[in-house]
This record gives structure tokens, C-alpha cells and sequence, in this order.
């Protein structure tokens, strides 16, 4: 335990020394004055209908005006209304034409548009002329909810989840690779292998600093944005199990090359498939089994669930986690004690 | 106490064998030296000896147990001192010691002390990257010992510092054999070897070529004979007489007795010169 403090101490000492730390701390500071001063909670787009009634005796305007239908703009040209849409391609116009018993109704809109949402717009339009024919449209459906319907999550909040789990699979696994080459060049490491410490406390202590900067980097990025309410006692272990399964994954990669710019293409390349992970939080439809497995994915999953719950039970990402990281550290271990505690081996 | 025997070692399994048959023993208290040019293995052997390398064929016994048994509590009782500086840059000449010290299991030397002993004190809170290379290669030095290791393994200690520095150097070394450590010196500095060693082995291409006292293979492979310089007539003369020859021996004699003797040098031959005879090749 004198041995692990001394190196952790160490270790701490280095990490502190080196500038990127400090950069990398920095974009905690960037991202907070985004939060607060940039993004906002809700982002309501307000779309304005424009709408032209080109019938005999304008049926329909005279009908949504009696409605008091909202963000309507009843304009008086067909001309008029494609030149708004151009200008505001954001925007819908829609052209009635035709009597109550032939309508023909134009969405015109811009390039943007969704399919989805011209049909809702269509939807809503008939309705609209059921109504004016006396027709009842009262929605014949109900929905109904099997679980709690969590909270929505705010705007600006939607990026904590990614952020963290770049702290723990970009800085972890990076600062592994920074570690391992930096002390390659002082040589540094040739010194402490003619010591009694071994390889398992040079893990260890080196993975307990990227968990203390994790946890110093998590609390003060979710106090100042989500405040103390967060579960950190459920956090800090999800956040110690990530950090420590890529700071394996580094420092055993790491070992296989003798500088950074070597390591950068390979290193690069699992940062970036690690992220795959995101599209799944984007498009909760896409979780291949593929995507499933990779090391990042109950990380960012753990995240978002602790971070927003939704009740979803955790037990499985954790135990997932847990067996990565035995296996992760087997084979670091391994790696290290064979290519780096050793010369020539 | 160490024992090496038919040591071989071939770093790309291709039979060009950077240490081929070297065998040697050490006793406790012995200063050996390890001696020969870049590349000639020395180094290489002493990664097998420090458990660095791994063994590949041949033996080291540590008292008869051999260097593959060795569990890692060995390195409580040895030092390394490596050419290359490997410390930790970024922090101080204190902390690098400080954070070293706390690796063994053994006490360890008070790292304040250690930096007054090779007049590092006033640079012990600067960092390690504002240091020269004198002073990185003295900090190296009280590294190896920190643990107040049995053995202590020298690579190259003196190698690229100042007179001042390798005198300093040199002592403290002399100081730690008198304090009865075990001293494993490589280098291809044949002055210091000559100075500090109870004996030694003169490695070329991976081979021990001779192995003795500094005195010994001095005394067998240089001349037995004396350089004089004198004056005779105002003028300067040199000779040199043979000290295996009666007859050279009376005119010495004369010349000491009738001249004003300016110089007087015996030709036993230094180690380099005693290297070179043996290897055809220098040192460097």
C-alpha cells in the first residue's frame, strides 16, 4: 500500500506537470460557459403555416378563421405564396383549391421538409374540412404507457453523457499512450524495473490518477450543470469501471509502440470506433450486437441512464463492465509485464 | 557470490550472438570491471545479470540460485546505475529520488543526504530537464544507492563528464568498496578501470579475450623496461632500457648516477594499450 501511495503520488505529480492536463481541464471551462451562456433548456421552432384559399367563397379561410386556428398567415396569391416559401424555406405554405366535395389541397414547402410532417400537415387539413362538413373526428385511439415515461431530457444537458464518456475513453486511453511513450523517451522505465515495485502497481497507480482526474473532471462538470442531485455514489463506480477498462486498453496498446506519432493511427482508430456507441444514443433503433459489445457502450449507457433515469436497470452494463475489465487487465498485464518490464523479451 | 558460466545471449534467434560464451565469477567485496568498446556485449551482459534480459542460455547464480528464480524482492539488494540517464524529467532532482526510494522494501538512504554526497543540494528542488548532463549522471549515481544495495552495477558512471566530475565520481565509488559493497563497472574508460578495479575482464565481440588483475595483464602483455630523459651536454636524450637485460640494467644505472635526469617512465603498458595488443582494436 507505501508502494502504490509513493506511485500514485508520483504519477499525480507528472500528470499535473503536463501541460495538455491543464488543456484538457480548460475544455471543462469552455463547455460550461457554453452551457450557460449559449445553450438553452428547450429550442422551440415556431412554424408558421401561410395559406392560400383559391376556392369559391374561400371556404376553408373562413372556416380556420372561425377556429381561431394559430400561426396561420392567409395570404391572396398563389404568386405571393411561392415567393414567401422560397424566401423561408423553413416554412409551409398550402394552396386549397376545389369545392367541399372535390378538395385539392398543395403543401408547398421547402427542401428540408420531412415526409412524416408533410403527412401530419395533410392529416390536419382533413380533418379540418371533416369538420367543416359535420363529420366527427375524435381521435378513436388511446395510448398507453407500460413503463413510467421519464423526464425529457433538456437541450442542453443531452451532451453530458458524451462528454463523460469522452473523459473516460478519449483522456483515459490517451493519457495511458502519453504516460507509457513519455516515460519510454526519459527511459525512465528501464530504472524502475530494477526495483521490487512490479508491474501490477505500475498499472495500478497510473490507473488510479486517470480515476481521480475522472472524478475531479465528472463532479465539477455535473455540479455546475446538473447540481448535486446526480447519483454520484452509483456515478463514481461506473466512472472508475470506464476509466480504468480504456486506461488497460492503453497502456497495453501503448506498449507495442515505441513513440506517439507510432501509436497515433492505431490510437485514433479505437477513439473513434469507441464513439460508434453515440449513434445509438442518436438513433435508439441502431444497437447492433456489434455496437452492443464494444467496451464504450455500457459506459455511455450507464451514463445517460444515471444521469437521466428512465428506471432502467443497470446491473447488466455494470457486470458487463466489470468482466471487461478483468480481462482487459489479464491481458495488460500480461503485455506489460512481458514487453515493457523486460528488454529484448 | 556471483557466478557466470557459458553465457550466451542472440537478441534476433538468428545465431550472431551479441554474448558468446562468457563465464566469470565475482566475490563479495569485489570490484570488477567489464571492459571493452560499444557493442562488444558489455551492456548485454549485465541486463542478464540484473534480470533485465532474459536468460537464454548459460547461467547466473546470486550464492548458487540462479537469476530465473529470483523473485522480485532481489532487487532490494542491488543498484543500477545506467549510462542513459532515464529519470524522470519533469520532476526534481528530490522527488525523483524521493518517489524512487519508496519502491523498496528495505530502508533506504535519506535522498537529502544522497544529493549532498554528489553535490546535488543546492539543485535538489530544480527540475530534473534543467540539469546538465554531469549533474544527471551524478543523480543517476546516488540513485543506485538508495536501497544500500549489496551489489551495485555501474554502467559506464564517468562516461561523457568533466575531470572534476569523474574524479568525484570515482570516489564515491572507491568509498562504497571500502564499505565492502560488490561493485559490477562496465565501461570502456580503461583509467578508471585501472583505478578502481580488483579486476578485470576485457570483453570483444561478445568474448572474454583476458581476465585478471589491472596489474597482472598490464605487467604481462607491456614491456618490462624504462623510459629515461636526461640531460648530457645541454642537450636532452631519451633512452630506454630493457629491465630483463643485466647489461641495460648497469647503463641505466650510469645514466641515473652521471645525468641530471628530467623523466623516468616505466613501460609496463597501460590497459588500453594491453587491450589493444590482445583485441587489435581500440576502445572506443
Amino acid at each position: 500500500m507505501r508502494k502504490l501511495l509513493n506511485l500514485y503520488m508520483q504519477d499525480m505529480k507528472l500528470l499535473l506537470r503536463y501541460s495538455f492536463t491543464w488543456l484538457m481541464l480548460g475544455t471543462i471551462l469552455i463547455f460550461l460557459a457554453m452551457y450557460h451562456f449559449l445553450l438553452v433548456d428547450t429550442v422551440e421552432q415556431k412554424q408558421t403555416m401561410y395559406f392560400v384559399d383559391d376556392s369559391a367563397g374561400s371556404i376553408m379561410e373562413i372556416a380556420l378563421t372561425s377556429a381561431n386556428a394559430e400561426d396561420i398567415v392567409f395570404l391572396n396569391s398563389v404568386q405571393e405564396l411561392e415567393e414567401l416559401i422560397l424566401e423561408r424555406e423553413t416554412q409551409v405554405g398550402v394552396l386549397f383549391s376545389g369545392t367541399m366535395h372535390e378538395p385539392k389541397f398543395t403543401i408547398i414547402h421547402g427542401e428540408t421538409m420531412r415526409e412524416e410532417n408533410v403527412k401530419l400537415i395533410g392529416a390536419a387539413l382533413k380533418n379540418t374540412l371533416m369538420n367543416i362538413a359535420g363529420v366527427n373526428v375524435e381521435p378513436q385511439y388511446t395510448t398507453k404507457f407500460l413503463e413510467e415515461r421519464a423526464e425529457p431530457i433538456p437541450q442542453n444537458k443531452m451532451s453530458l453523457p458524451l462528454i463523460l464518456t469522452y473523459e473516460v475513453v478519449f483522456f483515459s486511453f490517451f493519457l495511458s499512450a502519453v504516460f507509457i511513450f513519455q516515460e519510454k523517451a526519459e527511459g525512465s522505465t528501464r530504472a524502475y524495473r530494477v526495483t521490487p515495485a512490479g508491474t501490477a502497481l505500475y498499472i495500478a497507480s497510473k490507473t488510479l490518477v486517470f480515476i481521480t482526474k475522472g472524478f475531479v473532471y465528472s463532479l465539477v462538470l455535473l455540479l455546475l450543470t446538473i447540481g448535486p442531485k446526480v447519483n454520484f455514489l452509483l456515478l463514481f463506480p461506473v466512472l472508475a469501471l470506464g476509466i480504468s477498462l480504456f486506461s488497460f486498453i492503453g497502456m497495453g496498446l501503448a506498449t507495442f509502440y515505441k513513440s506517439l506519432s507510432e501509436w497515433m493511427l492505431i490510437g485514433m482508430a479505437v477513439i473513434i470506433i469507441s464513439a460508434l456507441p453515440i449513434f445509438s444514443i442518436m438513433i435508439p433503433t441502431f444497437s447492433p450486437f456489434y455496437i452492443e459489445w464494444m467496451p464504450s457502450f455500457p459506459v455511455l449507457f450507464s451514463f445517460r441512464e444515471i444521469l437521466f433515469p428512465s428506471g432502467m436497470d443497470l446491473s447488466r452494463q455494470i457486470f458487463n463492465l466489470i468482466g471487461l475489465n478483468i480481462i482487459a487487465y489479464i491481458l495488460c498485464h500480461l503485455i506489460v509485464s512481458k514487453k515493457l518490464m523486460k528488454e529484448g523479451a | 557470490m556471483i557466478s557466470v558460466e557459458n553465457l550466451y545471449h542472440d537478441y534476433e534467434g538468428k545465431g550472431q550472438y551479441a554474448v558468446n560464451d562468457v563465464s566469470f565469477k565475482i566475490k563479495e567485496g569485489e570490484v570488477f570491471g567489464f571492459l571493452g568498446p560499444s557493442g562488444a556485449g558489455k551492456s548485454t551482459v549485465q541486463n542478464i545479470m540484473t534480470g533485465l534480459l532474459k536468460l537464454q542460455k548459460g547461467s547466473v547464480l546470486y550464492e548458487k540460485k540462479s537469476i530465473k528464480e529470483m523473485k522480485s524482492n532481489f532487487y532490494n539488494d542491488i543498484g543500477v546505475s545506467f549510462e542513459f540517464h532515464n529519470l524522470y524529467l519533469k520532476l526534481t532532482g528530490f522527488e525523483n529520488l524521493k518517489y524512487y526510494a519508496g519502491l523498496f522494501d528495505v530502508a533506504t538512504k535519506d535522498p537529502m543526504e544522497l544529493l549532498e554526497m554528489v553535490a546535488l543540494r543546492e539543485s535538489a528542488h530544480k527540475r530534473v530537464s534543467d540539469y546538465s548532463k554531469g549533474m544527471k549522471q551524478r543523480i543517476v549515481f546516488a540513485r543506485a544507492l538508495i536501497n544500500n544495495p549489496k551489489i551495485l552495477y555501474l554502467d559506464e558512471p564517468t562516461s561523457g563528464l568533466d575531470p572534476a566530475t569523474a574524479t568525484q565520481i570515482r570516489q564515491l565509488i572507491k568509498n562504497k568498496r571500502d564499505e565492502g559493497c560488490t561493485i559490477f563497472l562496465t565501461t570502456h574508460n580503461m583509467y578508471s578501470a585501472d583505478e578502481l578495479c580488483d579486476r578485470v575482464a576485457f570483453l570483444n565481440e561478445g568474448k572474454i579475450v583476458a581476465m585478471d588483475t589491472p596489474r597482472n595483464l598490464k605487467m604481462k602483455h607491456g614491456k618490462k623496461a624504462v623510459v629515461v630523459e636526461y640531460i648530457r651536454d645541454e642537450k636532452i636524450e631519451k633512452s630506454m632500457f630493457s629491465l630483463d637485460n643485466e647489461e641495460e640494467r648497469l647503463k641505466l644505472n650510469e645514466v641515473i648516477k652521471k645525468n641530471d635526469i628530467q623523466t623516468m617512465h616505466s613501460q609496463e603498458g597501460t590497459l588500453e594499450q594491453t587491450f589493444i595488443k590482445l583485441t587489435g582494436r581500440g576502445l572506443v
